[in-house]
């Protein structure tokens, strides 16, 4: 198990990784990370919520109401420009902190 | 599905109803929704899926601050009043309630036993169940017997007392501190509570009813055959061995509820009412052996034992009493 505290610092960037192609609500959001991370890791529903929250309030998602085909109204969350930057800004800084840690792993 | 929604209006019970918090409640019951669908259409059972929502629903303290509540969450865990209980150790705790309500059952079974041949044996002293035993220095044997039998087996309670003292002592922190349970563990007590009801139920009224029985047949013989002695004798040793059967049930009933209410923070348990419990606590153990004090001098200076245990029903009605009032004093007071 993936302790939360060791995550919480990169929720934003797996969040805003899986809206850069399209907008998506939040289980679909929840079960795209815990698919693509093969289980080994499923964000708490509080977890993901205070993300898109925060994330929404720093101007880095936009939210609006949508209907799924045939289904039900759901709130979805769509990444803004200011979004995309936020992404590069921590994709660069977890590649510094990955070669960091990486010297210090036998 | 139903279970997912009362826990989320659980979890939510005590915020205020402000926009930011309706809107979290919502987001989070579509997603638990949602999710809980998923889990159904890929074959797992209602209460699986119901599980499994609830293990990952995470923590609302984590919303504390986007919610503008982080003032309750902090006042609630910076005074420590919160112990945190895993299912293992709430199994265990419930195992040991068990087993100390049976020992607590037995004891006070012995100690009404040991009162029973008391009476029985300075009775028979008297002449009471014949006549040809009346007066006369050899019966002072039976009382002897009789007393002799009581000191054994208050002993023996006194024995199972203690024992149930110390296994029991380390879960005294959950009378104490709210009780903080993983959500998951949590629906399991619930459900546990609710089945264990009718079973509290039950042994409460078949309790009261043996020992309105026996205060009725006591009563009755009282008035229809005032003069016949050992009749009365007898039906005091009925009612007391009624009132241990009795004892047993409620014990056996109230205790298991209680450790869930424990667990549970509900009922005797909730944050104000662990506040007045322990006002309760700090009389019980002076009162009652005050109680035990004048129950002793009482029976040795008249040697009246088929009379002193009346002391008994008296001191459980009145602590019964006081008990009430302390609880509307203090919550009166706040």
């Amino acid at each position: 198990m993936i302790s939360s505290d060791v995550i919480r610092g990169y929720t934003d960037i797996i969040i805003l990784y899986l809206l850069m192609d399209e907008p998506g609500y939040g289980y679909e959001i929840s079960r795209k990370i815990t698919d693509r991370s093969q289980g080994l890791y499923t964000m708490k529903e509080t977890t993901l919520y205070s993300a898109f929250n925060r994330l929404e309030s720093n101007g880095y998602l936009r939210s609006f109401s949508g209907t799924e085909t045939g289904g039900k109204t759901r709130t979805y969350y769509e990444l803004t420009p200011q979004g995309r930057i936020h992404y590069q800004l921590k994709k660069d800084e977890w590649i510094v902190t990955k070669k960091v840690v990486d010297q210090f792993i036998k | 599905m139903d279970a997912i929604f009362n826990y989320l209006d659980n979890m939510f019970a005590h915020l205020p109803k402000t926009e930011e918090v309706v809107r979290a409640k919502n987001e989070l019951g579509q997603m638990m929704e949602d999710k809980y669908n998923q889990l159904r259409a890929e074959g797992c059972s209602d209460n699986e899926a119901v599980g499994q929502v609830i293990s990952e629903f995470g923590n609302l303290s984590e919303l504390a601050e986007e919610l503008g509540i982080s003032n309750q969450y902090q006042s609630a865990s910076s005074e420590d009043k919160f112990v945190s209980v895993t299912a293992a150790e709430g199994e265990a705790f419930i195992e040991k309630t068990k087993k100390a309500a049976n020992k607590i059952g037995t004891g006070i079974a012995a100690i009404l036993l040991g009162v029973i041949s008391i009476i029985f044996f300075s009775g028979y002293a008297e002449g009471t169940f014949s006549p040809t035993l009346g007066g006369g220095e050899p019966n002072k044997i039976y009382i002897a017997v009789g007393l002799g039998l009581l000191f054994i087996l208050v002993a023996f309670a006194v024995y199972l007392f203690v024992m149930t003292g110390i296994t029991t002592e380390k879960y005294e922190i959950f009378e104490k501190k709210m009780v903080k349970l993983d959500p998951h563990y949590k629906l399991i007590i619930q459900e546990a509570k609710e089945n264990h009801r009718p079973v509290l139920t039950r042994k409460i009224s078949i309790g009261v009813g043996l020992i309105l029985l026996a205060v009725a047949a006591l009563a009755v013989s009282g008035i229809l055959s005032e003069d016949n002695e050992a009749l009365l004798i007898s039906l005091v040793c009925v009612l007391l061995a009624t009132v241990g059967v009795s004892v047993w049930l409620f014990l056996s009933g109230g205790m298991i509820q209680s450790a869930y209410d424990k667990l549970l923070n509900e009922g005797d348990y909730t944050l104000e009412r662990r506040k007045s419990e322990s006002v309760v606590q700090r009389w019980a153990s002076p009162y009652w052996s005050l109680v035990v004090v004048v129950y002793l001098a009482w029976s040795f200076i008249t040697a009246d034992w088929s009379k002193s245990w009346i002391i008994w029903p008296i001191s459980g009605v009145s602590f019964g009493l006081i008990s009430t009032i302390i609880h509307a004093a203090t919550s009166s007071k706040q």
